[in-house]
């Protein structure tokens, strides 16, 4: 099953402005530290405040001026980077007519203690929407609860 | 609460663990002999997938004489669903503070 979370809005600035916000990595927590922006794949910045906490962020993949990829672990403040506890967080940025579309999709929540190939298989079967299948599930759960 | 949703991810990652979730949510407990019948797998494989449904907390089993019947555990499903729609509600409003940061700043010409 599909373990991801997707969201996007519709922003009334250039895409230049637009892009440089969502293309910073961390932009999305806020931060006391403010470090040069650095899209070399691997690169991880810190986010720190006393409010959030402190995230690493690091680059996975950025396309100027359509896609920028992140992971980062959003479960576990002030923790180092560590596999199977990030999660992978993609913008995509497209321009329309009257604004410039972002497109958020944050996936991954799905552990990391199963072998790769055993959850790849496992993610691969299922061709329905995650939201169809909790939903159905909990309505029959509702039900016979 | 994380390690428990992974979990539950993983779960509801296999065909046959989901349509064996479905089977139980409309029914009295049933036994792992029962749940086969309805399903191309040995009732050995039924059992590991219902220990997978178990660590997850998506289905719990009750001894009752001499089987063991299991039954779903709604709470576990209901609580990913809504820690899932309250991410989903988290980023929303992160989108909506980048879209007031990016109208507020006027225009700028940009130098290529």
């Amino acid at each position: 099953m599909e373990d991801r979370i997707e969201s996007s809005i519709t922003i009334d600035a250039p895409l230049d402005r637009v892009w440089e916000l969502v293309s910073a990595p961390g932009w999305w927590v806020p931060s006391a530290l403010n470090e040069r922006v650095d899209h070399t794949p691997g690169h991880q910045t810190v986010r720190e405040s006393e409010k959030w906490g402190r995230f690493p962020v690091e680059v996975v993949r950025v396309e100027p001026k359509s896609y920028a990829a992140f992971r980062w672990a959003s479960q576990f403040p002030g923790q180092d980077l560590a596999r199977g506890r990030t999660t992978f967080v993609e913008f995509r940025v497209d321009p329309l007519a009257d604004g410039v579309r972002v497109t958020v999709v944050e996936s991954g929540f799905a552990a990391l203690d199963a072998p790769d190939d055993v959850r790849r298989d496992g993610m691969q079967q299922n061709t329905e929407g995650w939201k169809q299948e909790l939903a159905q599930l909990r309505d029959r759960a509702e039900q016979a609860a | 609460m994380i390690t428990t949703i992974d979990r539950v991810f993983v779960a509801l990652s296999d065909p046959t663990r989901r349509h064996l979730l479905e089977s139980l949510g409309g029914r009295v407990p049933a036994s792992a002999t029962t749940l086969a019948r309805d399903l191309p797998v040995s009732r050995q494989a039924v059992l590991k997938h219902l220990q997978v449904l178990q660590d997850s907390e998506l289905v719990t089993s009750d001894r009752s004489g001499r089987e063991v019947l299991f039954r779903v555990r709604p709470e576990r499903l209901l609580s990913t669903a809504s820690w899932m729609t309250t991410l989903a509600a988290t980023w929303d409003e992160r989108l909506s503070v980048l879209k007031a940061q990016a109208e507020s700043i006027p225009a700028e010409p940009v130098t290529s």
